[in-house]
C-alpha cells in the first residue's frame, strides 16, 4: 500500500492537479489539529469522540490518496464505535507516524 | 436555470472536493458542515435541486436528517444523494429505504461522482410554471404551492412560457384562463400539440359548464373555479406529477 496513492487522488478531484495542489497544502495546515483531535479524545476515554474525530481523520486522508495512514484512522474510528479503547494508543501512533510520513511525502507536490 | 446542490458534509477536505468538482460542472454550490447549518440553508432558502448529504456526522447524523426531510412537506419532493464511508454500507440500506435517491462510497470519484449528481437531477421532478398577469394572485399561487415544497417558476407571458419550457424542466403548467396577448385556453392547445404528456391545470374566475367542457376536451388535466382553497390547488398538481 501506498504512503500517497497519487493516482487515486487525482481520480478524486478528476485530474484537476491545481485542486489537489490546493488540498493537500490545507493538509499540511491542518492535520496537526486533526491530529490532535483523535489525540485529546483518546486521552479523555471519550469514545464516541475518538470515533468522529478518526472518522474525520480518515476522511481526509482517504480523499487525498494516504491510504496507509487512513488505515489506521478507519481501525480507531471502529475502536471508537466499539467502544473498545484498550490499547489503542499503539494504533495512534502508528496513524500519527504514517500522517507525518504523507505530509512529509506531499510536501512536494503541494508545492 | 442553474441548478442549485446543498453538499452537507462534516469533513472539511471532502467537502473542497465535492464542491469543487460539482462547481466545475457549473452547479450553483451551497455548503454546510452540519444539519443545524443545513437547516439555515434550507430555511433562508428552499429552492435547491439535489442534497448530497454525508452520512456519519456528529450530534445529527445524515439518516436522521433524511427523515426529517422525507417527513417535512417543503422538503420531501428534493432528490437526496448519501455519501459514506465503504464499512458503513449498512447505512446505505438504511438511507435508500427512507428515501435517499443514491448513494456514494468516499472517497468520490471525479467521474462516477458527477454522473450519479446529473442522473439524480434528471429525476427531480420538476418545476410548477404558472402563467398569471395578475401579480398578486401569481404571488399567492406561488406561496401556496411553493409551501407544498414544490419550486415554482412563473411568467405572465406566452413567449415566456416556450422559452421556459424549453429551457427547464417543467412538472406541471399552472394558468390563468385569461392571458394578456393570448387566452388560456389557446395556450392549452398549443402547450398540448408540443408537450402533450405534460400536465396543464386551467384557472378560471368564473364557472361555465361549456367552458370546462371545451378545456377538458382540449386535453387540460385539471379545471379549477376561483374561489379554490389552498387545499384543491395543491391535491390537483401533487396528483398530476406522480
Amino acid at each position: 500500500m501506498l504512503v500517497f496513492d497519487s493516482v487515486q487522488a487525482l481520480k478524486t478531484v478528476d485530474g484537476d492537479t491545481k485542486l489537489l495542489g490546493n488540498l493537500l497544502r490545507l493538509f499540511v495546515e491542518e492535520h496537526e489539529q486533526l491530529l490532535s483531535a483523535v489525540r485529546e479524545s483518546i486521552a479523555a476515554n471519550d469514545a464516541e469522540q475518538v470515533m468522529f474525530s478518526a472518522h474525520r481523520l480518515k476522511g481526509a486522508l482517504r480523499t487525498l490518496g494516504a491510504n496507509r495512514a487512513s488505515d489506521f484512522a478507519e481501525r480507531l474510528e471502529l475502536r471508537g464505535r466499539e467502544r473498545q479503547l484498550d490499547n489503542v494508543q499503539s494504533c495512534f501512533d502508528s496513524l500519527e507516524n504514517e500522517t507525518r510520513q504523507f505530509v512529509r511525502t506531499i510536501a512536494d507536490f503541494s508545492e | 436555470m442553474t441548478m442549485r446542490i446543498l453538499i452537507v458534509e462534516d469533513e472539511p477536505t471532502s467537502l473542497r472536493v465535492e464542491a469543487s468538482i460539482l462547481q466545475k460542472d457549473g452547479y450553483e454550490i451551497s455548503t454546510a458542515t452540519d444539519v443545524r447549518h443545513a437547516m439555515t440553508v434550507l430555511e433562508n432558502n428552499p429552492h435547491v435541486d439535489l442534497i448530497v448529504l454525508d452520512i456519519m456526522m456528529p450530534k445529527v447524523d445524515g439518516l436522521q436528517f433524511l427523515r426529517y426531510l422525507k417527513s417535512t412537506i417543503r422538503y420531501s419532493k428534493i432528490p437526496v444523494i448519501m455519501c459514506t464511508a465503504l464499512h458503513d454500507i449498512s447505512s446505505v440500506a438504511k438511507s435508500l429505504e427512507h428515501g435517499a435517491i443514491d448513494y456514494i462510497v468516499k472517497p468520490v470519484e471525479a467521474t462516477v461522482f458527477k454522473a450519479k449528481v446529473a442522473k439524480a437531477l434528471e429525476r427531480g421532478i420538476g418545476s410548477v410554471l404558472i402563467v398569471c398577469e395578475d401579480k398578486v394572485e401569481m404571488g399567492i399561487l406561488v406561496r401556496t404551492i411553493d409551501r407544498e415544497g414544490f419550486r415554482c417558476i412563473s411568467c405572465a407571458h406566452d413567449e415566456d412560457v416556450w422559452n421556459i419550457l424549453e429551457s427547464q424542466k417543467i412538472a406541471i403548467v399552472v394558468a390563468e384562463l385569461l392571458l394578456p396577448g393570448i387566452s388560456g385556453f389557446e395556450l392549452l392547445v398549443r402547450i398540448k400539440e408540443k408537450y402533450p404528456k405534460l400536465p396543464v391545470v386551467l384557472v378560471a374566475d368564473s364557472h361555465s359548464e361549456r367552458a370546462r367542457e371545451e378545456i377538458i376536451a382540449a386535453g387540460a388535466d385539471s379545471y379549477l373555479v376561483k374561489p379554490f382553497t389552498n387545499t384543491d390547488i395543491t391535491r390537483r398538481i401533487a396528483s398530476l406529477v406522480k
